[in-house]
């Protein structure tokens, strides 16, 4: 923070950092100092995977919420989608994670976790519809990441999920991803291979295409 | 306007600038000027600062003849600065040519206008 005089620094609700105010030009070399892979809070990707303590520490925590979010996260991040995209789980109905506004909220119940799609919290705050109760976190990995894979393939740029799902309706949806177990895992699969590889922009610039011209003033440029 | 012959100084080449994008010419005072290239490579040369809330127009998204500011996605023109509307407002233009690949301002326009006109400052310092 001394180093680049960073003002403030500030733990998100979505379990990020944030540094503000860091100047641009300093960006990439405060990237290389953190070493950490970036949270994308501006891309149009995943952006947070939000959770609760979870059954860990919960006393009425049914499900592991913690465990969850990181490997929903893990198995997620660098996810380029048509507009952002925001998850949370929750250990229980009480839903201290907000899940019931996120595109895919997760909520632990006793016989396991239920998926709920289509949820914003922006300018007109939508709930998300109830999409498909599972047993298992493999489960919950397999039937979210199906959906997302849809979205990411049908919706149209800046369309979030609910519109998204306003446009082509939940039957859909459902239709492609619950009764078709086939190209449920096709779609899973699809992801998968499309997130394989995927350079963090701010480390791997050139596999990224990122152009880093965009941080410094052209040469020499200081014009008395 | 203004008689005078322009004293023409390279600031950088064409090419480095990217196509749709824009780089910022750094002043000993004063807010930066951003020179912008489009898709046909002509070139064009504004003041690094949105009229609306003053939004660095050098990170916005060029397209066509227009950038549009990062900040509320105002859509600045290249040649005349105007804002498209509804929105209403003007951005300081620069002179600005090309001669053999390299990009030229005028050394008294980055010497002397809109020298007064400061960048805005977001954060504790900003106030309302």
């Amino acid at each position: 923070m001394d180093k680049y005089r960073i003002p403030t620094v500030k733990v998100t609700s979505g379990q990020r950092i944030d540094l503000l105010g860091v100047k641009k030009e300093d960006l990439p070399a405060v990237w290389q100092d953190i070493g950490m892979p970036s949270g994308h809070a501006y891309a149009k990707a995943l952006r947070t995977v939000k959770t609760c303590v979870g059954s860990e520490w919960c006393r009425f925590g049914t499900q592991d919420s913690t465990q969850m979010g990181k490997d929903l996260e893990r198995a997620l991040w660098r996810m380029y989608a048509p507009h952002k995209v925001k998850l949370a789980v929750s250990g229980c109905p009480r839903n201290c994670a907000e899940a019931g506004i996120k595109d895919v909220g997760v909520i632990g119940v006793d016989s396991g976790w239920e998926l709920y799609i289509g949820g914003n919290g922006g300018i007109k705050t939508e709930v998300a519809q109830f999409f498909v109760k599972v047993r298992s976190a493999a489960e919950v990995l397999e039937y979210s990441g199906a959906f997302l894979q849809l979205y990411r393939e049908e919706g149209w740029y800046l369309e979030r999920t609910v519109h998204y799902l306003g446009r082509v309706g939940m039957d859909h949806v459902k239709q492609r991803v619950l009764d078709d177990a086939a190209n449920r895992q096709a779609l899973w699969e699809r992801l998968q291979f499309a997130l394989d590889g995927e350079p963090d922009p701010w480390f791997e610039h050139a596999k990224a295409q990122v152009d880093l011209r965009q941080f410094a003033p052209v040469a020499g440029a200081v014009v008395a | 306007m203004n008689a005078r012959a322009p004293i023409w100084r390279a600031v950088c080449a064409v090419d480095d600038i990217p196509p749709l994008g824009a780089r910022r010419v750094a002043r000993e005072r004063g807010v930066a000027v951003a020179v912008f290239r489009t898709a046909d490579d002509r070139v064009f040369a504004l003041l690094d600062r949105c009229p609306h809330k003053g939004g660095p127009l050098s990170q916005g998204i060029v397209f066509g003849e227009h950038v549009a500011c990062p900040l509320h996605n105002w859509s600045i023109s290249l040649v005349d600065g105007e804002a498209r509307a509804p929105d209403v407002g003007c951005a300081v233009r620069f002179a600005c040519k090309i001669d053999a690949g390299q990009v030229y301002l005028d050394a008294d326009e980055l010497a002397h206008r809109a020298v007064d006109l400061a960048a805005p400052v977001a954060g504790p310092k900003a106030g309302i």
